[in-house]
């Protein structure tokens, strides 16, 4: 990569330097549908002019894209980056009252999104808040932005963005019941993408599978914005299915898939032989940390090392572990320019091989969380941001996590935080008592926990239905335990775990 | 013969082994709908399809398949019951 060079330091620059770079190289695969880098911008360029001119799309707007791994989301992240705005992708899981949260939070003015999707909004009257893109007809009196005959000569743009200007927001959870948003520059998205791409040794002909959600921290820069980047290719999936994914990865002679350790589990559950991809050099998993047993049948079926990767949404990529060798527990070496410390309970730096909380410094690193500048004192500790792992390095440099101080779930991958399930169910009237745990599930990871005390005449159906017209399919808990009382220690407190033990049948 | 008790005990099978549901015979008999008993998210359907495969030894399109039908378990239990003839057929 030589962007420096042409003084790119944007992600509108980046992309145009690997546009003239590798014009007719496959940018994204989307079904049957290929795209060249030349028509990318080209398409681009049509709907920047579309936003701007037929939905006044303004410098500085926070627009939201609540669409599935797709080419219009690709399109819009652009678009809005080119525009000026801020780009929110947003879980097309999330329910209304979720959302609501989000538009009021992140001040967004215009949702792109399909039509399929707008039942998701519900009654919500947003109409006074936010307009509507739909990207399924993104079309004038000129005709559809895929139509040629549209002119795509570029709107100026003034003045145009610094590269410290905010380019997106993600979400992630928090631990006081409610979400918090990660705000990212142009200049964090490139040097995330950068420092991972490097790493990877990422070149143009690489073709990523695009499984991980472009809505997740880790999706979007590493399975949508480093291919752009290096001008490879991006292989779409909308949805994970794992005999989708296997034929694609093996029809679309994948050699990048960044998953987690769910989807690797169910591409080893699949079928019964042993399937060779010659293709694939790198399988990453992120999201939670991988069970040994996985490692073991991955590589018994598939031939492929399944490599761990450790970052968080607020940090970006930390670390991946390349080594040949597995060693337990390890996640890798920090990549260039993630400079990192294990630190104590005084923010101390401790020595190798001491188990301290892991407070990393990168140019990838947030800016901070929108809305919550007081949180600032909480979240960095000498300008590093605190990750809330707890970790050590051992005398040659490998990272090692051993748990965590923040109260979230990892539930398959996404970080719940037990506090807004707790809320949600607190609220329905026939819960008196409310605790959400972790639970292990025979595949080694974790899955939400509810033990409720509650009135007698209290179903498990009512509490599903409650929780499903409120929270997120992957919030609702999938156990849910009625006891007499909850379990109290010494202190008035309730221990998790004799919360994460069954009581129920078997 | 596969009858339709069977079928729906083996339904109860994947769930508490698959999903960690673990539910009462006779409370499982009264349940019309799984998705009144859990959130059936993405990733549960997917662990739920996988389940039925393995324990059916039948491959189920997940892709193309109206995701009413794993929803709903009469639906569930009619699908199951084609399948099961057309691989004895």
């Amino acid at each position: 990569m030589n962007y420096k060079d042409k003084g790119a330091s944007t992600i509108p620059d980046i992309f145009r330097h690997t546009v003239s770079q590798y014009p007719e190289r496959t940018a994204i695969i989307d079904g049957g549908k290929y795209v060249c880098y030349r028509e990318l911008l080209s398409v681009e360029q049509r709907l920047v002019r579309h936003l701007v001119e037929d939905h006044r799309v303004l410098a500085g707007q926070k627009i939201a894209l609540f669409l599935p791994n797709s080419m219009e989301f690709i399109l819009s992240f652009l678009a809005v980056a080119e525009i000026g705005g801020v780009a929110v992708p947003l879980n097309i899981g999330l329910k209304e009252h979720e959302l609501l949260y989000y538009i009021d939070k992140c001040d967004i003015t215009a949702v792109i999104t399909f039509r399929s999707l707008l039942s998701r909004w519900g009654t919500i009257p947003l109409q006074e808040k936010v307009i509507f893109i739909f990207a399924d007809t993104w079309e004038n009196s000129s005709g559809h932005i895929w139509s040629s005959h549209i002119s795509d000569g570029l709107i100026k743009i003034s003045p145009p963005r610094p590269s410290d200007a905010e380019v997106v927001y993600l979400g992630t959870s928090g631990s006081t019941g409610k979400p918090r948003i990660v705000s990212r520059t142009h200049a964090n998205v490139i040097a995330g993408a950068e420092n991972v791409g490097r790493a990877l040794e990422v070149t143009d002909e690489d073709r990523f599978l695009s499984i991980t959600p472009f809505f997740h921290a880790n999706g979007f820069s590493n399975c949508m914005f480093l291919p752009i980047m290096y001008g490879a290719t991006v292989v779409l999936m909308r949805q994970f299915s794992p005999r989708q994914a296997l034929s694609l990865l093996k029809e679309k002679n994948i050699t990048v898939i960044v998953g987690s350790p769910f989807i690797y589990s169910t591409l080893a559950d699949i079928g019964d032989e042993p399937l060779n991809l010659p293709s694939v050099r790198l399988c990453l998993s992120t999201g939670a940390s991988m069970p040994q047993d996985l490692r073991k049948s991955f590589f018994e079926k598939f031939g492929v090392k399944l490599a761990q990767l450790y970052g968080s949404s607020e940090a970006g990529t930390i670390s991946i572990e390349l080594e040949d060798q597995t060693i337990e527990g390890s996640v890798g070496t920090p990549l260039a320019r993630v400079q990192l410390k294990i630190i104590d309970d005084k923010n101390l730096e401790l020595p190798p091989s001491q188990i301290g909380e892991i407070i990393v410094r990168s140019p990838a690193m947030m800016q901070g969380y929108v809305g919550e500048p007081e949180l600032c004192m909480e979240i960095f500790c000498h300008g590093y941001f605190r990750t809330g792992d707890l970790g050590m390095i051992d005398g040659r440099g490998t990272l090692y996590l051993s748990g965590r101080k923040k109260k979230f779930i990892n539930a398959s991958g996404i970080k719940v935080d037990p506090v807004e399930i707790e809320t949600v169910l607190l609220s329905f009237q026939k819960i008196k008592e409310a605790r959400v745990v972790g639970v292990y599930n025979r595949r080694g990871m974790e899955i939400l926990k509810a033990v409720l005390v509650a009135q007698k005449d209290c179903t498990l159906q009512e509490v599903v239905g409650y929780c499903r017209n409120r929270l997120a399919d992957f919030k609702v808990p999938r156990i849910i335990e009625f006891r007499d009382r909850l379990p109290q220690n010494i202190l008035g407190k309730v221990p998790g775990n004799e919360l994460t033990e069954a009581q129920s049948l078997e | 013969m596969t009858t339709e008790t069977t079928i729906r005990d083996r339904i109860r099978k994947v769930l508490a082994h698959k999903l960690e549901l673990h539910i009462e015979n006779a409370a499982f008999i009264e349940i019309g709908r799984l998705d009144e008993i859990f959130g059936m998210d993405s990733i549960a359907v997917i662990e739920f399809v996988i389940g039925l495969e393995q324990e059916f030894g039948i491959t189920i399109p997940s892709e193309n398949l109206d995701i009413e039908i794993l929803k709903d378990v009469k639906k569930l239990e009619a699908y199951l019951r084609r399948e099961l003839n057309d691989k004895v057929i």
